[in-house]
């Protein structure tokens, strides 16, 4: 135990600059501990053991494996297709959403009746619970007793209904129509708020000037959103290409792998196979992909911030 | 000053606290509940007694829950002990045991299906209950057959809840109105082409994905007297079938059976994503004539009073040169090597499978041969356990999966039968040699 003495020496030789630093310190230390734990270890984690066998049965399998989990995982062969679907998957995804978002934004920026309950109303797919979303769309689209078949069928639009989630050349647009219903939202409110913060005297100016509805619209409105749009777009290409519950929900990656994703190839090596290497190994696989679309969004970011001053 | 400084260090102390708080085995997790149905945040295990973490499967609100409880409330007043029970599907479940098994967090009890017996074991995640269940005085009241399916080799590994056969279970009615007898045999299925023409319903169903989908493909490759993996003389186990032609050719007509049902318009060609969410549902909304299921479709007596009033009990229809095979489905309950309260979560899982619980909450389906009823949903059933299989007790992940995708490459892909079979038979193998149970011999 220090002395009185021995800790007024210490306080007296911390400086106020000092003596925040260490307050700073402390404060900073749960978020800290949370970033190492919860973050930084499972990623290493991750990435030691997609070069190590790991296997939570077959216990013989251990030690350094090189890219052994990555020439295994690469050779399966639903990789290719897997690859491919995620990417049609983000792409479409992020496409329609923000096709859906910035046409519904620019309709709820107009002075229009009822403007305010249109706003609340249209975020309720996004207030939706993934499970809740899911479940219910698949009951939409049974072939059986489905909603949507049997309108479809009634109004003799179709002879026989349409089995939107079982049938393998449909079932990814089918998914991808539904993910996007659930997440155009989230751009609309975005790009709404990013709407709003435009002066109206630069639309007026442009108007007097002669500019019409559309020349407005790309010449001023557009460049305006480039910010909000590149945030949003790059958060979304990020979810949906690592989104899981949501394909997990409505195909579980079917039907026979016409909707399976990186994510859920994952999930079968570890959880249907229980081969950890494996599903580390494309686990870091796309770590890369990610980090390299974020190199590539931080110098976009970098290169608009320079461009505003 | 001073004051400013203290208060940094509480804050920082107390948000410590908080996050330390969030990543301790606090036993009273989220969604759980205690056997009177309050959920248990905060609440404790009673002084003298202790907490047993018990997941489960039932279908919440349905009969087998609402005589549960009741009987849960029993135990602990009898032992001073808590209930601390979570719900989950077979799939969640499957998953978050091993989840936690791996990272030594498991419950003390928890539901399982057959088909995890060999990989749990291969996890080492479940007790060796041998000396237990010997010292059980209750265990000769079990079928011989249920407490083989308990055992890998000689070991003990479960407690069984619930035993269910599969019947084909048959809509009278519709069968009438398209002038239809019970098929016996394939061929009589296959001659069921006008069904759906005259009563506007399918005749047949199968399960193309999910966890029914292999126990069908086990069945039918049973009729043809097929193994998926057989034991060798080294005690591991492989498939035979590229190894004997006769076998692989046999394993070709069970594929061919399969595209002959889509084909000939004796399923519904959707079926070919069904699982046995579908499957079941239609079977008990009328929409299918006739479907392989369980016993538990009794409870849909009462949600679908009007469409499951005609249902017949009938065996499974099996090749003309093969013999018949149900499904004997005897799901265990397994002690978790991580559990600190082993000999409390035996006395509950043998209480689950006493008389007196299993008269209240699986009287139709009990593992127990003084166990039964005079309904057609217990008395039909049970007339069928002589036929009888189960899995053989290896690592299944990868090897279900496989007998998934089989039936998906014929039925999708159009890979022929001949091929589909010889497909299998690697994958299976390749399965065995990954979790290091494939015979070298």
């Amino acid at each position: 135990m220090p002395s009185k003495n021995q800790t007024e020496i210490v306080k007296r030789k911390l400086s106020r600059d000092q003596r925040s630093k260490v307050t700073a310190i402390l404060l900073l230390m749960p978020a800290v501990i949370f970033l190492l734990g919860l973050i930084a270890y499972p990623l290493v984690k991750v990435v030691f053991d997609s070069f190590s066998y790991s296997h939570l049965i077959n216990k013989t399998l251990s030690g350094f494996a090189g890219l052994n989990n990555f020439k295994k995982v690469v050779s399966d062969e639903h990789f290719t297709q897997a690859l491919i679907n995620t990417v049609v998957w983000t792409v479409f995804s992020v496409l329609g959403e923000y096709v859906l978002g910035l046409g519904s934004a620019v309709l709820l920026n107009q002075d229009i009746k009822g403007r305010t309950v249109f706003r609340i109303f249209i975020f309720i797919p996004w207030l939706v619970p993934i499970i809740v979303a899911g479940m219910t769309w698949s009951w939409i689209l049974n072939p059986d007793f489905g909603i949507l078949n049997n309108l479809l069928v009634n109004f003799h639009f179709i002879k026989t209904p349409i089995n939107f989630l079982g049938d393998k050349n449909i079932a990814m647009a089918s998914v991808i129509f539904i993910n996007i219903w659930r997440s155009f939202p989230y751009y609309t409110i975005s790009i709404l708020a990013a709407l709003q913060s435009i002066p109206s005297d630069i639309q007026e100016a442009a108007s007097i000037d002669g500019a019409g509805m559309f020349k407005r619209f790309f010449k001023i409105t557009l460049p305006q959103l480039k910010s909000v749009s590149l945030v949003l777009v790059f958060i979304h290409i990020i979810w949906t290409s690592i989104n899981f519950d949501f394909i997990w929900i409505l195909t579980q990656g079917g039907p026979n792998y016409a909707t399976e994703t990186l994510p859920l190839m994952i999930y079968r090596y570890s959880m249907k196979l229980f081969d950890v290497g494996a599903a580390s190994a494309l686990s870091t696989i796309m770590i890369i992909f990610m980090t390299v679309l974020f190199v590539f969004y931080y110098k976009k970011r970098s290169q608009l911030s320079e461009s505003a001053m | 000053m001073k004051m400013k400084r203290l208060l940094s260090v509480l804050i920082s102390l107390s948000l410590v606290a908080a996050l330390a708080a969030c990543g301790s085995g606090n036993t009273a997790s989220s969604g759980t509940q205690s056997a009177a149905g309050s959920t248990t945040a905060g609440t404790a295990a009673k002084s003298e007694g202790k907490t047993i973490e018990y997941w489960v499967s039932w279908t919440p609100g349905a009969d087998t829950e609402k005589a549960s409880l009741p009987m849960f409330k029993e135990w602990e007043q009898k032992t001073g002990n808590t209930i601390n029970y979570s719900v989950a599907t077979y799939d969640m479940l499957h998953d978050k045991l091993v989840t936690a098994g791996a990272a030594g967090n498991a419950p003390d009890l928890a539901w399982a299906l057959p088909e995890w017996v060999g990989e749990f074991n291969n996890m080492d995640l479940v007790v060796n209950l041998t000396d237990k269940f010997n010292a059980w005085n209750d265990k000769s009241n079990l079928y011989d057959s249920v407490v083989k399916s308990m055992k890998v080799g000689d070991k003990v590994i479960g407690i069984p809840y619930e035993m269910t056969l599969r019947a084909l279970l048959v809509h009278a009615d519709t069968n009438s109105s398209a002038g239809a007898d019970v098929p016996k045999t394939w061929d009589d299925l296959m001659k069921l082409g006008d069904y759906k023409q005259k009563t506007g319903k399918y005749p047949y169903g199968i399960a193309a994905t999910g966890v029914r989908s292999p126990q069908e493909l086990l069945v039918y490759l049973a009729q043809k007297d097929l193994e998926i993996a057989t034991l060798q003389a080294d005690g591991k186990y492989k498939n035979t079938w590229k190894d004997n032609p006769d076998q692989l050719k046999k394993a070709a007509e069970v594929f061919q059976f399969y595209k002959d049902l889509i084909d000939k318009g004796i399923v519904d060609p959707n079926s070919k994503t069904w699982g046995w969410e579908e499957t079941d549902e239609n079977f008990a909304t009328g929409i299918t004539g006739m479907y392989v299921s369980g016993n538990w479709l009794a409870e849909r007596e009462s949600t679908n009073a009007n469409t499951m009033k005609d249902v017949q009990i009938a065996p499974i229809p099996y090749p003309s040169n093969g013999k018949a095979a149900t499904y004997m489905e005897v799901k265990p309950m397994f002690i978790f090597n991580s559990s600190k309260n082993q000999d409390e979560a035996f006395d509950l899982a043998t209480f689950v499978a006493s008389k007196e619980f299993q008269e209240a909450a699986f009287k139709d389906r009990s593992p127990r041969s003084d166990v039964s009823t005079d309904s057609k949903w217990c008395k039909d059933f049970k007339a069928l356990a002589n036929d009888g299989i189960i899995f053989p007790p290896v690592t299944l992940g990868g090897v279900t999966k496989a007998m998934i995708d089989s039936v998906a490459k014929v039925l999708h892909d159009g890979m022929s039968p001949t091929d589909a079979a010889s497909w299998l038979s690697d994958q299976i193998n390749a399965s065995l040699k990954d979790t290091n149970e494939l015979s070298e011999k």
